[in-house]
């Protein structure tokens, strides 16, 4: 025994040092990934949009309040702006000036043009290379000529006097602009349409999830904005705004809710009690939290600091353990040892943890990770909370027990009390409930998850009311594989196949008309010589017979017949050109084991639906729509909650049908998580709260919790201890709605509505099992029998 | 199509200028020998001195273009206009009407044919903003601001005659051989300009009437303003220098 004692003892410090460490030295998890499933389809494209790397960038949003601000004056701030912002928190500043090739770039590019001119663009060739078109030609260059800045012009007018190398050049100013935002570019930057905003994109090695430097990217940010001139405002639109808000507001909820549950439990019970004894009730939970702390560092997972700010509602459910077994030996119904009190209440005890254990449990085994941190703490806690019930509190009581005195119920009471009128009021509010329930909207919004200040989301409203939604309202097709080649031939593909689709023809901003597959090259290659060689001696003689009428001189297009041929050969290809590689960056990513290509589209449900069709590609491809991941995300989490519920009751059920056994005591028992979870629907659809993913999940804790109201008080009415087993249930209701009522103080939204829903549920579940169960067994005539008295 | 390939071209030129001022080193004008450069300082001393006192400038033009694209030179008359306060305009009466108007930091063209107006920023369009910065140079004789990108020799004495040669390195390098500069007797303002370029091709512009601070009306800075045509003046060809 002394063993088993001392090993006890080992166990429980082993646990409370690792859940400290948990604590302590551990990082939390700030990031919303944890609430997000762990589905194929959504870890998927969750994948593509961090290759897109559309979430490290940042952007500077400057704004003039007075439309008369002069613009000279906005422009060199923007400039000044510019030259202050490179640090070692940002490593580029893509501007308009990076799109400008340098002359060496454009030769190079337009050299290699043979390649990059599809099938497509022969029909309109051909019409330039016809009479009219050389004659129109000539004619507009004659007037090109005479303009004062003609000078650098006539070299390339000489090779390309029919500007079909220059229209093979004409998707590089698309990729350019392909920002997804309105805009223009005026003097060097970035200006919106109404040019009283001007923006700067930054490119930051500081991860989102880097959360001391993103403090050190946004203090930066900051001061250079500090400096701006008066009458122009600067504002930060950014990933890592969002990350230090959450995380901010997380730990600010956190420790009020901490200090709150310190002050209301330690308080609560002290004004019940009136014994120092109680503050045990308050430590059973706080030492049973540690230890399941310690098992989830167990484990390895990095706690979520989502699931931590929970922590007040853990200690109201796993305070409840250490009331019973204190009524329990503060408040026998008879003489007893305090080995037979816990030997009494040990069963309904067990019973009731199971009914919370279980539903808690199967969590563990969700495809979302908070969720199963969430079981596995909650339920470590809950089952260390019972045994240190058990086992600690009784040491602080003698060994032999008195019975507390029986209070006469008073006649009033007796006499008011009418099972009937309470089953009638009972029923007619669970209609009610019911009613009120079916209304209730339902939102999956990943945003919902967001925890962000109001200054980060007014900030980013008006952004984007001016500017559009850039990116964001963008999907992504993205096509990968390992070997560079197949990759980019798939990219061809999805560019032909998209490109035939009425809805969408035009629409898709790829890299695939810039900067094509060598198979594509080599294609384009053939069309063009194969073109040239048809055409090339009937557009010499037309040149050479209207060139004359417009001026020119005998040999002026010679340059243009010895060059035709130049720049066919796919191999050589100025990939590495620097306008062609910054135009690419949005557009091409080499990850570790895959090269990946992402193209375009205006996120639209017509255009997702068209982009479906998309078929017989040579290498992997996604589709990425915004929009769409909310569905993903929304059916991937009721499929996992439907199947956690479904197991979880099924268990539920049959641990309720096998240890209390009588099929009416099952219905007794069922008639508080009944009311507790109706009556929370119905709260939250009259306080204007949704049905969302997290109060989805507060339901599981409701009913587990007033399964175990209804297991007491049925015990209560069994053993006629209504009052001693109800002022326990009482004060248990106290306990743990109290918990859920101080997240009502929280400002991020996940623990808020988590509050709400279970200080709703509970009260509901408690109210049923306080007057509604009782009066039930009553005219059912459920046998109650107080201990000495004959049944 | 045809504005898709000035578009590109304007890009093409406007980068190499915006590199070349970006990337050459500040250099002082080179001088072969102590007693040219000091002849030199003393010539552009003399044309800067003589143009102190200058607001504005008028000038009718005939630009000859020597390019080996036509079998004859193209001959275009104009007028052009410049306020010391950063104003520039460009007209072509012959053989087409055509209009360049600098100002505010905008470049606003127009022409007859298409009868639009286009407006682009001079930072978007350096090729256009270098050129009218050139003029500037050459009418105003604030020649320092070439200084970067251009070394000057003092070739001709009377009459004066400059000659820029673009720095090798630079983008105007690249097509521009040197552009030669010839004052009028009284060394206030232009004669002519002739432009080399190292394709063989040549420009030259005559400057004729020129009026030293003239009562510019508004209608000079409106791009579709252009004033009545005057008779063409007749080219003198100065003597080949290259």
């Amino acid at each position: 025994m002394r063993l088993l004692r001392v090993l006890e003892v080992a166990i429980v410090l082993l646990l409370a040092v690792g859940g400290a460490w948990v604590l302590v030295a551990r990082p939390l998890d700030d990031r919303l990934d944890a609430m997000l499933p762990q589905d194929p389809v959504l870890l998927q494209s969750m994948q593509v949009l961090d290759d897109a790397k559309l979430s490290g960038r940042v952007i500077v949003h400057v704004v003039a309040a007075d439309p008369a601000f002069p613009h000279a004056e906005f422009v060199a701030a923007m400039d000044r702006l510019a030259a202050e912002l490179p640090s070692p928190h940002v490593s580029r500043i893509v501007t308009p000036a990076e799109t400008m090739p340098t002359p060496e770039e454009m030769r190079e590019l337009v050299k290699y043009a043979p390649q990059l001119l599809g099938p497509d663009t022969y029909s309109a060739l051909e019409e330039r290379i016809g009479e009219a078109g050389i004659d129109q030609s000539l004619a507009a260059i004659r007037r090109m000529m005479m303009s004062p800045h003609s000078i650098p012009m006539t070299e390339w007018i000489r090779q390309d006097p029919l500007g079909v190398r220059a229209t093979a050049l004409q998707p590089l100013e698309t990729l350019g602009k392909a920002t997804g935002f309105r805009l223009s570019v005026v003097d060097g930057h970035f200006f919106a349409d109404d040019q009283r905003a001007a923006m700067l994109i930054l490119e930051t090695p500081v991860r989102v999830t880097d959360h001391a430097g993103s403090v050190r990217l946004m203090d930066h940010i900051r001061a250079c904005l500090d400096r701006l001139p008066a009458g122009l405002t600067g504002s930060i639109i950014a990933a890592h705004r969002h990350t230090l808000s959450n995380q901010r507001i997380l730990r600010r909820d956190i420790g009020w809710t901490g200090i709150l549950a310190t002050l209301f439990f330690g308080g609560l019970l002290w004004i019940h009690y009136r014994d120092l004894r109680s503050a045990i009730i308050f430590a059973i939970p706080l030492l049973g939290i540690l230890m399941g702390l310690g098992v989830v560092g167990l484990t390895g997972m990095r706690l979520a600091a989502v699931v931590l700010g929970m922590g007040s509602v853990l200690v109201g459910i796993s305070i409840d353990y250490g009331i019973h077994v204190f009524v329990a030996l503060k408040h026998p119904e008879a003489d007893r040892s305090r080995e037979e009190a816990i030997r009494l209440i040990r069963p309904t005890l067990w019973l009731s943890a199971l009914t919370t254990l279980v539903p808690v449990l199967v969590l563990s085994f969700s495809a979302i990770p908070g969720y199963r941190q969430l079981g596995l703490l909650a339920g470590s806690s809950l089952f260390f909370s019972l045994l240190l019930a058990m086992r600690v509190l009784p040491a602080f009581f003698p060994q032999d027990l008195k019975a507390a005195p029986v209070r006469p119920v008073p006649a009033s009471r007796a006499r008011a009390h009418s099972p009937k009128r309470t089953l009638a009021i009972y029923g007619g509010c669970l209609l009610m409930a019911i009613a009120a329930a079916a209304g209730i909207r339902v939102d999956f919004d990943l945003a919902r998850l967001n925890g962000a200040e109001a200054d980060v989301l007014r900030d980013e409203e008006a952004f984007f009311d001016r500017w559009g939604a850039g990116p964001v309202g963008m999907g992504i097709v993205a096509t990968w594989d390992e070997d560079p080649e197949i990759a980019r031939q798939s990219n061809d593909a999805i560019y032909r196949q998209v490109s035939a689709m009425d809805d969408l023809s035009g629409a898709l901003v790829s890299l695939s008309p810039a900067i094509p597959s060598e198979k594509t090259r080599r294609a384009n290659a053939a069309l063009w010589t194969g073109f040239w060689e048809r055409h090339g001696d009937a557009v010499r003689e037309k040149l050479d017979r209207l060139a004359p009428e417009h001026g020119y001189a005998e040999r002026a297009f010679d340059p243009f017949f010895e060059t035709l041929f130049d720049g066919l050969d796919p191999a050589h290809f100025p990939a590495t050109n620097r306008l062609l590689a910054t135009l690419a960056q949005p557009f091409a990513h080499a990850a570790e084991d895959r090269y990946v290509l992402l193209s375009f589209y205006p996120d639209r449900p017509a255009a997702n639906q068209s982009l479906e069709t998309l078929h017989d590609l040579p290498a992997a491809h996604a589709l990425v729509s915004r929009r769409g991941l909310q569905g993903a995300f929304s059916a991937a989490v009721l499929r996992d909650l439907v199947r956690q519920l479904s197991v979880a009751l099924v268990l539920v059920a049959i641990l309720i049908a096998a240890l209390v056994r009588r099929p009416v005591s099952i219905v007794l028992v069922a008639m508080p998580p009944l009311a507790g979870v109706i009556g929370m629907l119905a709260g939250l659809r009259l306080a204007g709260q949704p049905l969302t993913p997290v109060t989805l999940l507060a339901g599981f804790l409701v009913a587990g919790i007033c399964f175990d109201y209804g297991l007491f008080m049925l015990e209560a009415w069994r053993r006629r201890a209504r009052d001693e087993i109800g002022r326990g249930v009482h004060l248990a209701w106290l306990t743990t709605a109290g918990g859920a009522s101080l997240l009502l103080v929280a400002r991020h939204p996940v623990l808020f509505s988590t509050g709400l829903a279970l200080a709703l549920g509970i009260t509901c579940g408690y109210l049923a099992a306080r007057w509604g169960l009782p009066s039930a067994a009553q005219l059912l005539r459920i046998p109650s029998t107080r201990a000495g008295e004959s049944a | 199509m045809i504005e898709l390939r000035w578009r590109l071209l304007r890009r093409f030129a406007a980068a190499g200028l915006v590199a070349a001022s970006l990337a050459v080193a500040r250099s002082s004008f080179a001088a072969e020998t102590d007693a040219s450069a000091d002849s030199l300082r003393a010539a552009l001393a003399a044309w800067q001195e003589g143009l102190q006192q200058v607001s504005t400038i008028s000038s009718d033009f005939t630009q000859e273009k020597r390019l080996a694209l036509f079998r004859d030179p193209l001959a275009i008359q104009g007028r052009l206009f410049l306020s010391t306060d950063g104003r520039f305009a460009w007209e072509t009466h012959s053989p087409v009407r055509y209009k360049l108007v600098v100002a505010d930091g905008r470049i606003r063209q127009w022409d007859e044919e298409s009868g639009r107006v286009q407006t682009i920023s001079m930072r978007d369009n350096p090729a256009a903003s270098t050129i009218h910065s050139q003029m500037s140079v050459w009418f105003s004789g604030r020649f320092e601001e070439l200084a970067d990108t251009y070394s000057v020799e003092l070739i001709a004495e009377q009459p004066v005659v400059f000659r820029f040669r673009p720095i090798l390195g630079t983008p105007a390098a690249d097509y521009l051989q040197a552009v030669e500069v010839q004052l009028h007797p009284d060394g206030h303002y232009l004669n002519h300009v002739r432009i080399f370029e190292r394709s063989g091709d040549q420009t030259f512009i005559s400057f004729v009437h020129t009026v030293l601070n003239p009562d510019l009306p508004d209608a000079t800075w409106d791009v579709r303003r252009i004033a009545e045509d005057r008779p063409a003046p007749d080219v003198v060809d100065p003597p080949s220098s290259e």
